[in-house]
């Protein structure tokens, strides 16, 4: 246990001495202030260009609370979890690449605790910066857009979480079983195309992680019941815990 | 009482067989040399012992403990600093042997204690606050040592720690190898034999995967001595042996004066005798040798050698004793393989007199790790 909470606490020192926890908020904190006024101001914008026609027809002539958080969701969702993804795909990978871990391993560091603590680094540094988007952009929407409510928004957001939490995890079965400072992101790249191609079957895509995403926004605007969300949240959950396990099986009989 | 047990270990990575039975021990206590070319197994057999490696077949323990593959416990009782130690930058050095130490079941004071004891004995007081990143490659490997040491392991293995050193930074390390075998055994491995016969005790030479020679290094030397003599003659002698080799037929006038042979000397009177000089009884017996520098008569020339050519003549005469076993006449130095130096070295210094030579260096040579090596290896 003290091998591991050293292992940890290293992680945590990383994080922040190379900038990443910096990083994650600036990046993040963009992410989130920029949605409710885009949302604010877009008629405007487009009354100014000469297409007026445009928002009414887009049904966007009267900005709402929900149209900033519909963006935040496109922009987190996609740019979010890519920065997340950059962020951490090298946090394992690149210590085995590089030859780190050799000497923790061989002082008796266990090698179930070098997955759990880079897994819970990756999903400090994901929460982090989920939390401090959603914090910004609750804090924008409140003052361009105040007073309106916006229904099952932390619902939303903690598929959102899900949603990255399981691309993220992906990183570290690629990490053990590819090599490459970068090998972390293989399996996520390989995943997000094929769920993306699925998409193409509903019946399929109504298992997809990649679902919570959309589908998060829909049932926010009313479009779609909650209870959508409950599949491919399942799946997600049980992709996780199933990363984590596989890696450790994995790395405990990979060479490194 | 063996301190590590490797036995009959088998390695193969696809069709290549790195390591073949290979079985050797290392005394608690003891520096062991783990000698052997460049892709000899020697990296393969370090990591099979802290476990990041399995091996195929076999059984490796370390103070009768079993090593498995993975996470072995057996890694408590073992430091390790690989040819290469690769540490985290964004560290300095007093947090980084502060993690390892967290890492190995240590408590806080005790980490604090033995790192600033560690950073003395490694020469990197001063430097302990500085990030890693900035450390240069001796500087890495000391820190390597103090890692290796910090939880006082039974056994400390040391993969190639020099040999991307300088001279200075070599010398240093083996230092602090030398002074770290009082607290624990050590295999050092490494293919600069120099650096084993200054530190190691005992010495397994591992070819083509398994071992070729192994046993306690005095001993060994002792038991592969092959009493070789080396004859230096005067310069004017062989440059007329040159010359009549080469056939301009030129003889010299006369064997070398007296005193030249001393003023043309190419070494100093104790590199003359240097490592191991016979006895002087053994060595001038009933037919003293002719001081060194100063000419020796006689030496009849040899049946079929042109009587112009001294060192050929001198060369083919030695050859014809009985007891000489070989004769190689190179590099201006004649090395005479006999049977005995103590006995055959008389005799030999006997025949020398009657020569028309100045000898100018007559020394015993003593087995070299690298003349051992050679030999095994080969």
């Amino acid at each position: 246990m003290n091998g591991f909470l050293a292992f940890l606490s290293k992680e945590c020192l990383f994080c922040v001495r190379s900038q990443r926890v910096l990083i994650t908020v600036l990046v993040f904190a963009l992410l989130g202030v920029m949605n409710a006024p885009l949302a604010y101001y877009t008629p405007a914008i487009l009354e100014l260009a000469g297409a007026g026609d445009l928002a009414d027809t887009m049904g966007i002539a009267q900005p709402t609370a929900l149209e900033a958080w519909v963006q935040y969701f496109g922009n987190v969702g996609q740019m979010g979890i890519l920065a997340a993804l950059l962020l951490c795909g090298s946090l394992l990978s690149g210590e085995k690449s590089k030859g780190t871990l050799v000497l923790p391993l061989t002082k008796g560091l266990g090698r179930s605790g070098v997955i759990v603590a880079k897994f819970i680094a990756m999903s400090a540094l994901w929460s982090l910066g989920l939390l401090v988007s959603a914090a910004t952009s609750a804090a924008c929407t409140l003052g361009l857009f105040p007073g309106e409510d916006v229904p099952h928004l932390l619902l939303g957001l903690v598929m959102l979480w899900l949603l990255g939490m399981f691309l993220l995890s992906l990183i570290l079965p690629s990490s053990v079983v590819f090599r490459g400072s970068f090998a972390g992101l293989i399996i996520p790249g390989a995943v997000i195309v094929v769920l993306g191609i699925l998409g193409v079957f509903p019946q399929l895509f109504f298992w997809s992680p990649l679902s919570l995403g959309g589908d998060s926004v829909l049932v926010m605007s009313g479009a779609k019941e909650a209870a959508v969300l409950l599949a491919p949240s399942l799946v997600a959950a049980i992709s996780i815990v199933a990363c984590v396990v596989v890696s450790v099986m994995l790395f405990r009989k990979s060479v490194v | 009482m063996a301190c590590l047990t490797i036995e009959s270990v088998s390695k193969r990575f696809g069709d290549l067989p790195v390591l073949k039975d290979l079985s050797f021990e290392v005394e608690e206590g003891s520096i062991f040399g783990f000698i052997g070319k460049n892709g000899s197994g020697k990296t393969t057999t370090m990591k099979i012992i802290v476990g990041l490696l399995k091996a195929d077949r076999g059984t490796v323990s370390v103070e009768g403990r079993r090593v498995t593959f993975g996470e072995t416990a057996t890694n408590r009782l073992v430091g390790f600093l690989p040819d290469v130690p690769e540490f985290y930058g964004f560290m300095s050095a007093l947090e980084y042997l502060t993690f390892c130490g967290k890492i190995a079941g240590m408590n806080r004071p005790d980490i604090l204690r033995k790192a600033q004891e560690l950073l003395v004995l490694v020469g990197l007081t001063g430097a302990e606050t500085r990030r890693l990143k900035g450390y240069s490659r001796g500087m890495k490997q000391r820190l390597g040592i103090a890692q290796a040491l910090l939880h006082d392991p039974v056994l400390l293995i040391c993969d190639e720690p020099t040999s991307a050193l300088d001279p200075v930074g070599r010398a240093e390390l083996l230092g602090i190898l030398s002074r770290v075998r009082e607290r624990t055994t050590i295999l050092f491995s490494t293919h600069i034999l120099a650096d084993v016969e200054r530190i190691c005790d005992y010495i397994g030479v591992l070819d083509q995967g398994s071992i070729a020679l192994e046993g306690k290094l005095d001993v060994i030397k002792s038991t592969h001595r092959s009493d070789v003599i080396v004859i230096e003659l005067d310069r004017q002698m062989q440059g007329a042996s040159t010359k009549a080799a080469s056939g301009d037929g030129t003889l010299p006038q006369s064997p070398a004066p007296p005193d030249a042979g001393v003023e043309h000397s190419p070494a100093p009177p104790d590199a003359v005798l240097p490592q191991n000089p016979p006895p002087p009884d053994a060595v001038l017996p009933q037919n003293p040798a002719p001081p060194v520098g100063r000419p020796v008569q006689g030496l009849a020339p040899p049946v079929g050698r042109p009587a112009h050519d001294p060192v050929g003549k001198a060369v083919d005469r030695l050859r014809a004793l009985p007891f000489v076993r070989s004769v190689e006449w190179r590099d201006g130095l004649i090395r005479v393989g006999v049977r005995s130096v103590e006995t055959d070295g008389r005799l030999l210094l006997a025949e020398l007199a009657g020569g028309p030579f100045t000898v100018l260096r007559y020394q015993v040579q003593e087995p070299t790790l690298e003349n051992l090596y050679r030999e095994v290896i080969a």
